[in-house]
């Protein structure tokens, strides 16, 4: 969500738009306004979910308390940076919320949630290979390999989400790494 | 021959490795293909992984029907702050430092039986133990200091992931706060008339009985899956997992937090 930006999505949204007058009228209460930016950015929200969690339920829960917690949380939204940045940190601690409050259990493995990036082809083997090493990435890892290597945070930012040091987040990916070099090559 | 770790070649392609780090990787790679082949491999899977970012996987069908359904039903959520503390001021930081080393040395002078600070030390220790002369009676009047608010604290552990905080008989202008928080337990803080209230507690359960006014205030922990908040037997807010119902009009939110009179009716 953070590397691809507010035109992530089944739609591209501008971001005065959905950060100023869209947001506004979400916390009014506009079902509407929630609907469009429901509409402009519920897929980058529940596939960095889904990725979090490894958990398709999982995901659609954290789906329902950002867009849930949205009216509120905006109120925090200062227009500082770009609205998807923002999102996707909402979304990176509401996963992180439910996967503490969950134990990190986990459901389904992720290539059978239907991706439709590997039904339609596009770097099919590496996709799959890849989805099927992430789910089976113990959660502390696999945060940090998605935060840092998809979304593109930096180790200090992951540290201050995760409540850990910068040098520590590093450790995890490194071993994340090492993890999916197993996974992928036996 | 040693190679270079995976994760390690992970941090040389993101330029996460100082330079030292980055002339010795570079020099083993340039006399290693099974490192080289490696390193390839890194920038593969992270360009597939990105990749990804860019073909998002669709919400699931219905799941815009459920949130709005639940956001027409007042479901409300309430997502961890996501403003970052602000860092400590390393100059505070320096200054424990020193006071650690001064309290250190003084500590390793006092210990001297010679030492002009373990003198000082031992004279100051009897000041404090001695009790000081009663001060002469003056003509003003003493200060009358305002009391302290009375407050009560308790801690609720939930009773197979679940806790019901029940009130019963509240006066009228009794609030109710309610947020979120990484504790393992519900913190319950009354303040006001409402701490001279009757706690009663059972596993996963504690009631408070006729606070008649003042603030009690609820901080339920991230993770327990379910908690309550009853009024007289009456359910005015739900914890379920990360959702949190309101289910009684009247709640306004502050922050953070969530405010309910504890009566409907109440303003």
């Amino acid at each position: 969500m953070r590397n691809a930006g507010a035109s992530v999505g089944s739609g591209t949204i501008s971001e005065h738009q959905d950060g100023g007058e869209l947001l506004r009228r979400v916390r009014q209460g506009s079902v509407d306004a929630l609907g469009e930016l429901y509409r402009a950015h519920a897929d980058a929200v529940y596939t960095l979910a889904l990725r979090l969690t490894g958990s398709r339920a999982d995901a659609e829960d954290v789906l329902h308390d950002v867009f849930l917690g949205l009216p509120r949380a905006a109120a925090s939204y200062r227009e500082r940076g770009r609205f998807a940045a923002w999102l996707g940190r909402a979304t990176a601690r509401a996963a992180l919320m439910r996967m503490r409050a969950r134990r990190c259990k986990r459901e389904s493995p992720l290539e059978e949630a239907g991706s439709p990036a590997a039904a339609r082809g596009a770097h099919p083997v590496d996709r799959i290979a890849l989805e099927r090493a992430l789910a089976r990435l113990p959660a502390p890892l696999r945060v940090v390999f998605v935060l840092k290597e998809i979304e593109g945070y930096s180790h200090e930012e992951i540290g201050g989400m995760l409540g850990i040091t910068a040098a520590n987040s590093a450790q995890r990916l490194s071993r994340a790494w090492k993890h999916l070099r197993r996974e992928m090559t036996r | 021959m040693m190679h270079i770790a995976t994760g390690t070649l992970a941090a040389l392609d993101a330029s996460g490795l100082d330079r030292p780090q980055r002339g010795r990787a570079a020099a083993h790679l340039a006399s290693c293909a099974r490192c080289r082949e490696r390193l390839a491999w890194v920038r593969e899977v992270r360009r597939a992984a990105r990749a990804a970012v860019t073909e998002p996987m669709p919400a699931p069908a219905g799941a815009w029907e459920r949130i709005r359904e639940r956001f027409e039903r007042g479901d409300v959520v309430l997502l961890p702050p996501l403003e970052e503390p602000p860092a400590r001021a390393p100059r505070r930081r320096a200054a424990w430092a020193a006071a650690l080393v001064l309290l250190a040395a003084a500590g390793a002078a006092a210990a001297m039986p010679a030492s002009p600070v373990r003198d000082w030390l031992v004279r100051a220790w009897s000041a404090v133990r001695t009790p000081a002369p009663e001060a002469p009676p003056t003509e003003a009047p003493p200060a009358v200091s305002a009391p302290a608010a009375p407050e009560a604290v308790l801690l609720v552990a939930a009773d197979a992931g679940a806790v019901t905080i029940a009130v019963e008989r509240p006066g009228a202008d009794v609030r109710i706060r309610v947020r979120e928080w990484d504790g393992a337990e519900v913190e319950v803080r009354a303040t006001g008339a409402a701490a001279g209230a009757t706690f009663r507690s059972a596993p996963g359960r504690l009631a408070i009985v006729g606070p008649q006014s003042g603030e009690i205030r609820l901080a339920l922990p991230a993770a327990v899956e379910r908690a309550t908040l009853e009024v007289d037997g009456v359910t005015l807010l739900v914890k379920s997992g990360g959702a949190l119902r309101v289910l009684t009009p009247g709640a306004s939110s502050a922050g953070a937090e969530v405010v309910l009179p504890a009566r409907s009716g109440a303003p």
